[in-house]
């Protein structure tokens, strides 16, 4: 079973391993786009989705400290969200994934992690056992698991 | 609920649509946000809340457009 990624075609300024993915919360979904981010040790449900998703900050509680953009965050654990992939096949991959949110404190920091979109990392991979493949001069990249 | 499949295979395509443009929409958006749908740009703004109120109020609902900053020319993000 294979989820592509887009490697962005080629645009020097935009090769980031990316695509489209379906969020969902038990009240709301959305259509938004994630970011693989290998030097992410963590998932992280971006400000921008988390908005619009309704999060609710004041229900969850308190995660890691994330330094992120020069900045430090205060995270909080999201357990109840679920990532709608779609394969290479065409079919709908569904996987329930905690992420941490992180709660801008001021205007200029909502601007700023508005910026930073959905990014799935490391956690990810070790826990639902993907294998990520990666030829970027090629523009070939997806993750991968054998069923 | 839509057809979550059908939706996702749009955002896929719209996603690939902006890839393919994004010279051209990086000239004309550079800094700011966009939504997406259908392979065009519905609205734009420097503020991603006014942008989804902006979606709201013609009556789109925010949730099924893919909404995306467009870094300023020359600009990367590293996260």
């Amino acid at each position: 079973m294979k989820i592509p990624l887009l490697t962005s075609l080629n645009q020097p300024e935009l090769t980031y391993l990316n695509n489209a993915v379906i969020l969902k919360t038990p009240r709301k979904f959305l259509s938004t786009i994630f970011v693989l981010d290998t030097g992410s040790p963590s998932t992280i449900l971006g400000y921008a989705d988390a908005f619009r998703l309704q999060i609710p900050f004041d229900s969850l509680s308190k995660s890691r400290i994330i330094k992120l953009g020069g900045r430090t965050y205060q995270s909080y654990s999201f357990n109840r969200l679920t990532f709608s992939f779609r394969s290479e096949e065409g079919k709908l991959i569904e996987e329930n994934f905690p992420a941490s949110v992180i709660r801008p404190t001021s205007e200029k920091e909502s601007q700023e992690l508005s910026n930073i979109p959905t990014i799935i990392g490391t956690d990810f991979l070790k826990e639902k056992k993907y294998i990520l493949y990666c030829d970027m001069a090629n523009n070939i990249a997806y993750l991968e698991r054998k069923d | 609920m839509r057809n979550e499949l059908q939706l996702l295979s749009d955002s896929i395509e719209d996603l690939k649509w902006f890839q393919e443009n994004s010279n051209k929409i990086t000239e004309k958006y550079s800094g700011k946000f966009i939504a997406i749908k259908n392979k065009s740009i519905i609205s734009a703004s420097l503020n991603v809340n006014i942008l989804i109120d902006n979606l709201e109020k013609t009556g789109i609902d925010s949730n099924l457009v893919l909404i995306k900053y467009i870094n300023r020319k020359g600009e990367i993000i590293i996260f």
